[in-house]
């Protein structure tokens, strides 16, 4: 599924599985991409990466999809097939802008529409809901990745994805149509 | 002095010092940190950031791997080898992906190569190279693993993308194709590739 009412549809020509992924779906996995949107787009369609993600979050402008939803992003190894990924722009230590933040709650209200991805806390790989990279230890890679700032920012994101859910906020419009 | 007591005394003076080699090396961290090799059973940095190590060649050599640069996430890593006598470090490889094991390999003809596993943090694939020190990297391969080594020669098995997930929760998996490759014919130098434009 491509989530054009949240995402700009920019697919990669290599490095995932197609309908690779398990559902129900676990949740979404946060990473930083020690770079820049550009390079990380570039880099994802280069055979020899071996890697993707689901979706990319640049500082400035609307969260881009790299990867349909029904595909398995190469983002965290063993984690692959049963959780959605997003790579942010930036640097480990860095806190997600506010554009950032809110790309990832209008993503989280869609998942949360279309996969039934719980608004919740995810600290390991059997959890669900808003997870991170690190959590899936060795067995995932990346022990550093996203870095404690965007560990902590997730109760915020959740605080607002929530908020919007019961209709305190319209800032964040649950995506209706144009699922394609 | 003598001739035959200068050796006499040699020979006994080089049986007391005790051989400069390494038993064991470390690092500090599992997320990285200095890195440390016994002697004697004397504990001594060699490197201020690495993220693992290998004793190899008996202790006379230890391989360690540091930041590098590039791959997914900036994963890259670096491989450094240090003497243990000399003190010398050199930088013989690097890539865009963690590097996992290192290994001394010799040729029927006694050259010396080192074996180099490597994994991606994307897929979680291993991936494969061959070090020939004055040259560099001389075979690489993505995507398979050395399945065996032995002396003169080394096995090489290849997966599917599909596989790395099976593999990762210890499925056993057949690997696609497998092939053994004669490390003498591997560290031979490659002729130049011929020029192909026309000198007219």
């Amino acid at each position: 599924m491509w989530l054009t009412d949240v995402a700009v549809k920019r697919p990669i020509s290599c490095n995932f599985t197609k309908k690779g992924i398990v559902r129900p779906i676990h949740g979404l996995v946060l990473h930083i991409q020690e770079g820049s949107e550009k390079g990380t787009y570039s880099w994802f369609n280069n055979k020899e990466a071996k890697a993707s993600s689901h979706f990319g979050n640049p500082k400035a402008g609307k969260l881009e999809q790299f990867v349909d939803t029904d595909d398995m992003a190469w983002t965290q190894k063993a984690g692959n097939p049963y959780w959605l990924s997003v790579e942010n722009e930036g640097f480990h230590g860095n806190r997600l802008n506010d554009n950032q933040v809110n790309n990832i709650v209008r993503l989280l209200l869609a998942l949360n529409k279309l996969e039934g991805i719980s608004l919740t806390l995810a600290d390991s790989p059997s959890g669900y809901g808003l997870g991170y990279h690190s959590m899936g230890g060795k067995a995932w890679g990346h022990p550093q990745c996203p870095g404690k700032p965007i560990i902590e920012q997730r109760q915020t994101i959740l605080s607002l994805a929530s908020s919007s859910l019961k209709g305190q906020m319209g800032d964040f419009p649950i995506p209706t149509s144009n699922m394609a | 002095m003598k001739p035959s007591i200068f050796l006499l005394s040699l020979v006994v003076f080089c049986q007391c010092v005790p051989a400069q080699v390494a038993s064991s090396a470390r690092v500090s961290s599992e997320d990285g940190g200095p890195v440390y090799i016994t002697i004697d059973g004397q504990e001594k940095q060699i490197a201020p950031l690495g993220y693992k190590a290998w004793v190899i060649d008996d202790g006379h050599l230890v391989a360690y791997s540091s930041k590098g640069s590039g791959g997914f996430e900036s994963e890259g890593q670096t491989v450094y080898l240090y003497n243990v006598k000399t003190g010398l470090l050199r930088r013989i490889f690097s890539a865009k992906f963690e590097i996992t094991n290192v290994q001394r390999a010799e040729s029927a003809s006694g050259k010396v190569a080192y074996l180099v596993s490597m994994e991606d943090g994307g897929l979680g694939a291993t991936h494969i190279a061959v070090v020939d020190p004055p040259r560099g990297r001389v075979f690489h391969e993505d995507s398979a693993s050395f399945a065996a080594v032995e002396k003169g020669r080394f096995t090489v098995n290849w997966y599917k993308d599909e596989d790395w997930a099976r593999l990762a929760s210890h499925a056993e998996v057949q690997p696609t194709k497998s092939k053994q490759f004669d490390l003498d014919e591997v560290l031979k130098p490659k002729p130049a590739p011929k020029n192909t434009r026309n000198p007219g």
